[in-house]
């Protein structure tokens, strides 16, 4: 398949896929190429993990989970293994990542934690203390939602 | 919610059939009518309760990089400084927060040029008192499926 055809339908898998029997039949005649290039296609990109995920993007806070925040930690080096493992065996802890400090700034491990209230959260984040042994974190719950989209990206 | 939803959501959250006909696959696996599956899933996309179906892609093999932004903003200035962070095409999320730096949003993009071009307008906006900003040096999880 040439590359115009997969870069049209990577734009049209970040836009929301038509809720009918055949989903794809609109790319199909925009391509040219058949319904079953265009499935094979998409689970090569799946494979090759251009495609992250695939599926429903749900709305966290209408299934129950109201609150979320960001909590910034001061992970020395010998300890972020540790704290990495135990966010990632968190299942309300959805993001995880290590980020360059600041002198102001001196936290560098990130971790997205959602709960139904603010001390369900709480609750996660003391106890990744208390095992991970790191005493120095900001829990930064969010206030607003100014904006939340998926990223779409030019390909 | 009743368990049926919860089951279809599941489906559609961490196992979503990649073939022509999905939500045929789907309805015989729920064992319900296709018809019946199609129905339900609009109704709980109207009610907002799944946001889109789709892909997500992976920036890293296009080559996009992303940064979090933490910025100090007066209160004063909030609502004008979160509307022109807002509106930037590049900005997938925006957030208020309790603490000091109080807006947080990420930033994605291809060239280093167009984020230090937004930063520099940002840094001028009135009320802006500090800003940091934060590149992910690795990234250890990210899984946005809920259960519940």
């Amino acid at each position: 398949m040439g590359k115009g055809a997969i870069r049209k339908i990577l734009e049209f898998l970040q836009e929301d896929l038509p809720l009918e029997s055949s989903p794809y039949r609109s790319l199909s005649l925009r391509t040219g190429a058949s319904e079953d290039e265009i499935v094979r296609q998409i689970k090569v990109l799946n494979k090759r993990k251009i495609i992250r995920r695939f599926g429903a993007i749900l709305n966290h806070h209408k299934i129950g989970f109201k609150a979320n925040c960001m909590c910034v930690w001061q992970v020395p080096k010998a300890k972020i293994t540790r704290a990495a493992r135990l966010a990632r065996a968190e299942k309300f802890i959805t993001h995880c990542y290590l980020r360059n400090t600041q002198k102001r700034w001196p936290y560098n491990f990130y971790t997205m934690v959602h709960g139904r209230n603010r001390a369900e959260c709480e609750k996660i984040i003391k106890s990744i203390s208390k095992f991970a042994g790191i005493k120095n974190y900001q829990m930064l719950f969010t206030l607003k939602e100014f904006k939340k989209v998926s990223p779409k990206y030019t390909v | 919610m009743n368990q049926k939803c919860k089951r279809i959501l599941k489906v559609l959250q961490s196992d979503f059939p990649i073939t022509r006909q999905p939500f045929k696959v789907m309805a015989k696996k729920l064992d319900l009518d296709e018809k019946e599956l199609l129905l339900k899933i609009k109704r709980l996309k109207n009610d907002g309760v799944i946001r889109r179906i789709g892909a997500v892609l992976n920036p890293r093999p296009l080559k996009i990089k992303s940064s979090l932004i933490g910025l100090r903003v007066r209160t004063d200035a909030l609502k004008n400084v979160a509307r022109f962070i807002s509106k930037c095409a590049n900005v997938s999320h925006n957030y208020l927060r309790c603490g000091d730096y109080n807006v947080w949003f990420t930033f994605s993009a291809r060239a280093a040029g167009e984020k230090n071009k937004f930063l520099k307008a940002l840094r001028q906006k009135k009320g802006v008192q500090d800003l940091l900003v934060l590149n992910s040096k690795k990234q250890f999880k990210i899984d946005t499926r809920f259960e519940f």
